[in-house]
């Protein structure tokens, strides 16, 4: 390969500068592979950082080597007490906006389906509660979600469908979402042009 | 002469966004008969810069209370004095779009009574029919919102100098009457529905051409004739639309034949 190096272009020309560690590293009068390097440089790299170091903004997680039940545990517990470690990356939905988002979510990748799903539905659960009867905490419903008003427009729709003319089923679904969707939608354009902070 | 309006409004627009004061096509009215200098409006032109597809530009059409609200509506029921005065030169666009939304979904829930009333009088199983919300939906769009557009471009192209937000803000307020009417025509009596109806239809058709006139005579004389005669056509049409799909009257008794 090193009598094939005239014809080629030197490494760092095309090379993006985005990882000069490899180009610097290995670096030779020979055409080397740049990919060849060896695992501590690659760590040097300021490029790709390892899974464990937090993104800006998080607190480091606790020690990475806790053995996984007792880390899911804890944030189990810790979602009643208080609603930020809820829903994090679960299932990557049920995000509420006003949550926060922790590094800790990588530990709930290997927790059964179901658990996954029943925080949700609790969560919703909890909401619906609140709006039917208000006692308790009332910011509850600040950390809002979507899968409750969903779950309510298709029962609604679901059970009206059913029960209307045979022929037009397909309408009383269609109008209840409308209503539902584009309903909200319009009070929330009239708030704001109202003045209201929405 | 179609600038005496614009002589108001601030001079150099910005370059980013479309200025709301000396595009054309930015301002959806022209001035109309707003000979006089309006200080709000122009106050209003010389600061808000927004853009045409900023939900704040269309703001300054929703700037009315509750109060404001009910007085128009009830100006265009009882017809005591010009509503363009009522209005004050500030025409909105919360009442022309909620009071045609609040007449369709009136319609559609009376007239389900109407019917499922006439049903449990004659003992026969009823279902409601959702196709009547969307035959609303659309009629009453259409009338609220085409209906002024089109009347509005006409006039225009005659050079009468229209409003587009009084045209709208004229047929969505004479839309009002139509509530009580819907809920009154649920007494089963079809002289009554009638009488209800052709009251509705007379109210605001007056209002409408009491209100429109100033504008219409702006064209010449057989162009405006006609053009009158077309609103009052359009109004009729609904009317009788509204009495046959929403107020008929029907008796489904095993032996009596339905009568509208």
């Amino acid at each position: 390969m090193s009598n094939s190096h005239n014809n080629l272009i030197e490494p760092d020309d095309f090379l993006s500068p985005a990882a000069p560690s490899y180009v610097e590293a290995t670096y030779s009068d020979t055409y080397d592979n740049p990919f060849e390097t060896s695992i501590p440089q690659r760590i040097n790299s300021p490029s790709i950082e390892p899974d464990d170091v937090p993104l800006p903004g998080q607190k480091p997680s606790s020690p990475v080597k806790t053995p996984l039940p007792k880390v899911s545990g804890t944030i189990g517990s810790s979602s009643q007490s208080s609603n930020t470690g809820g829903n994090i990356g679960s299932s990557g939905i049920g995000l509420g906006v006003g949550q926060a988002m922790m590094g800790g979510g990588i530990d709930t990748l290997d927790e059964p389906v179901s658990e996954t799903l029943l925080r949700d539905l609790r969560n919703v659960g909890a909401k619906l509660q609140q709006v039917l009867y208000p006692k308790g905490r009332k910011d509850i419903l600040k950390d809002w979600d979507l899968w409750g008003p969903l779950l309510m427009c298709l029962t609604l729709s679901i059970v009206l469908s059913a029960r209307a003319q045979a022929d037009q089923k397909i309408t009383v679904f269609t109008w209840i979402f409308i209503i539902v969707w584009m309903g909200s939608a319009v009070v929330t354009v009239n708030a704001k042009l109202l003045g209201g902070r929405v | 002469m179609s600038n005496k309006g614009f002589a108001s409004s601030s001079t150099s627009p910005t370059s980013g966004n479309l200025s709301v004061n000396n595009t054309p096509q930015a301002r959806p009215t022209g001035f109309g008969d707003a000979g006089a200098f309006d200080p709000h409006r122009s106050i209003q032109d010389q600061t808000v810069k927004k853009p045409i597809w900023s939900i704040e530009y269309y703001a300054r059409f929703f700037d009315v209370d509750t109060a404001q609200v009910t007085e128009r509506c009830m100006a265009s029921i009882i017809p005591k004095q010009n509503f363009l005065e009522v209005m004050g030169g500030s025409p909105d666009l919360y009442g022309p779009f909620w009071i045609p939304t609040t007449v369709i979904f009136v319609l559609f829930v009376t007239s389900s009574i109407m019917e499922s009333i006439n049903a449990y009088m004659s003992s026969t199983p009823y279902t409601y029919d959702i196709s009547q919300l969307t035959f609303a939906f659309g009629t009453i769009y259409s009338y609220a919102f085409l209906v002024p557009s089109m009347i509005w471009g006409a006039t225009k192209y005659f050079g009468c100098q229209p409003d587009l937000l009084e045209m709208l803000a004229l047929y969505g307020y004479g839309l009002t009457i139509w509530i009580p009417v819907s809920v009154l025509s649920i007494l089963p009596w079809n002289l009554l529905r009638w009488a209800l109806v052709a009251v509705g239809a007379g109210v605001s058709g007056v209002f409408l051409i009491r209100n429109m006139y100033p504008v219409l005579s702006r064209a010449e004389a057989q162009t405006s004739k006609v053009i009158l005669i077309l609103v009052v056509a359009l109004h009729g049409i609904l009317a009788l639309i509204l009495k046959y799909k929403f107020f008929a009257y029907t008796v489904t008794a095993p032996s009596d034949p339905p009568a509208a």
